[in-house]
């Protein structure tokens, strides 16, 4: 009976353990989110970058992204929620809003062009995943590992 | 510290029992004006250190309990941090969850290495330590093994930043900003330019209650009685193998989860060699903080990590003004750590031989006695 109960114990620890595993790697999964301030173009027409782009998200310190620019922010979590102001010319008044999107579970980068989202240009067009380009050459870049005999010791 | 002996305070025996904690005391008295660091900056640099190492160094303290001396085998269990870690970095999971799920991947890790500790070390009694310190290496040899060559052929790690670039190794350096300070800057207090990483401290304080809390429990009281006299622990119906490799696999997760928070606070992990000093930094601020091979306290280690990182800080500076080399500080700080974990061991194996000479004539007298 006591050994049934450890065992149950042990099962439920186990269980408790992964249960609080998956809940972390499901809302602490991190993503890149860069966003983009580039001029785009798009069946022809093309989407000319604003004056000024005013964003600030979660867990991040505000940007200013002037036209041409790239910003970088840490998206922790599958939701990704920008506050944006932006001025398209100098002269213009600026306008408001919240960019909001879901980034896929496995996608460890994003970018968002502004300009295509802004234009509501569809989706794969302004938000899209980044992947990084693997090193060119792994044989010629190899990292050596210096051991003595007494690294160890 | 006992101050007090038989109602009254007895200066001899005050410092032949705190000898080292005294000693440290008078090197930094010494030390600190001579280094000329502001006031500030020391309690700073106290408190980060407090919190970046006192869970680790409490580790210590469970197998301390059990009779199996400085746990030397608590690398193992930074070891078991760090794959965890390297897992959490490569699977992009930020901040403190980061932190808790590193802890539990370390957890299945560490309970195994330190069922293989102790059960090695029960086949070693009265050599605990020295089977824990040689233990580390092999471990360390399997470490690298895993981490070396098997991380990226045959355990899958995805990202090339944390791969050496012949596409199979983890790097010489794995940088942890994605968590950096999460858990020190969770709630953190700013007094003046002291930062006070209140969440650490509070992961700490909840330490400290579980060891207290422990040593009332049956497990604890088993773990006291075995550490007093095996012998008679057995007699008394304790499974005296079974609670020497509990303490021992509660050492090497507490170890783990300190590993991860020393790392944390780091921001980076130098994967080959992070974890080989750690055990012997820990048992030294522990004893420099008044424990011994068989007695020791929480008090004992919140002494010992102000003092030895004290020393620590004042040393480099302190050489450099005396000598005008602060290698001098550098050599002075490492000759101490080696040096007082040696003085601590040869004071003990005194003491312990002194006990049994002197039972040994109490037994001769009471055998001359019953003669006559």
């Amino acid at each position: 009976m006591r050994v049934k109960r450890q065992t149950l114990f042990i099962v439920g620890a186990v269980l408790l353990l992964v249960g609080i595993a998956v809940l972390m790697v499901i809302i602490g999964r991190g993503h890149i989110v860069y966003v983009d301030n580039k001029t785009v173009e798009y069946n022809g027409n093309e989407y000319k970058a604003y004056n000024l782009v005013e964003l600030s998200a979660k867990g991040n310190d505000p940007q200013e992204a002037f036209a041409r620019d790239r910003i970088l922010f840490k998206c922790v979590g599958q939701s990704l929620k920008i506050e944006y102001e932006a001025t398209k010319k100098q002269s213009s008044s600026p306008e408001k809003g919240i960019i909001n999107k879901k980034i896929p579970f496995s996608w460890d980068a994003v970018v968002v062009n502004l300009p295509a989202y802004f234009a509501g240009l569809p989706e794969e067009v302004w938000f899209t995943e980044f992947i990084q380009e693997p090193p060119a050459d792994k044989s010629s870049s190899n990292e050596e590992i210096v051991f003595d005999e007494f690294t160890a010791f | 510290m006992k101050l007090l002996k038989n109602n009254s305070f007895n200066i001899l025996t005050f410092f032949k029992d705190n000898s080292v904690p005294v000693m440290f005391v008078l090197i930094c008295a010494v030390c600190i004006p001579v280094a000329g660091f502001p006031l500030q900056y020391l309690l700073s640099e106290i408190i980060t250190r407090i919190g970046r190492n006192a869970f680790l160094i409490l580790a210590l303290l469970i197998p301390i309990m059990a009779g199996m001396g400085l746990n030397f085998g608590m690398t193992l269990g930074a070891m078991a941090g760090e794959i965890g870690l390297i897992f959490v970095c490569d699977w992009r999971i930020y901040g403190i969850p980061g932190i808790v799920l590193a802890m539990i991947i370390s957890i299945p890790i560490s309970v195994l290495l330190g069922w293989l500790c102790g059960t090695i070390m029960n086949m070693a009694k009265g050599r605990e330590m020295i089977t824990g310190y040689i233990m580390n290496y092999f471990i360390n040899g399997i470490y690298q093994l895993i981490v070396l060559f098997c991380m990226g052929s045959i355990i899958p790690i995805k990202h090339s930043d944390i791969l050496l670039p012949r596409g199979y190794g983890i790097r010489v350096t794995v940088d942890l900003i994605n968590m950096r300070q999460s858990l020190d800057n969770l709630i953190a207090v700013r007094i003046g330019m002291i930062k006070i990483p209140v969440f650490t401290f509070i992961l700490i304080a909840l330490m400290c209650l579980f060891i207290v809390w422990f040593r009332k429990t049956k497990l604890g009281q088993d773990m006291r009685a075995v550490g007093q006299d095996m012998e008679v622990a057995r007699a008394t119906g304790i499974t005296v193998e079974r609670t020497r490799i509990i303490s021992i696999i509660m050492s090497t997760v507490l170890a783990g989860f300190g590993m991860i928070i020393y790392l944390q606070n780091i921001g980076s992990l130098t994967t080959y060699t992070a974890h080989s000093q750690i055990g012997m930094f820990c048992i030294a601020a522990l004893l420099v903080g008044g424990a011994s091979v068989d007695k020791a306290s929480i008090g004992n280690v919140f002494l010992g990590v102000i003092l030895f990182h004290l020393m620590f800080i004042v040393a480099p500076n302190a050489g450099a003004a005396i000598t005008g080399d602060s290698m001098i500080g550098e050599y002075f700080r490492v000759f101490v750590s080696y040096g007082v974990i040696t003085v601590a061991l040869a004071m003990y194996e005194a003491k312990k031989r002194r006990a049994k000479s002197l039972a040994g004539r109490k037994l001769a007298q009471a055998q001359k006695e019953e003669a006559k």
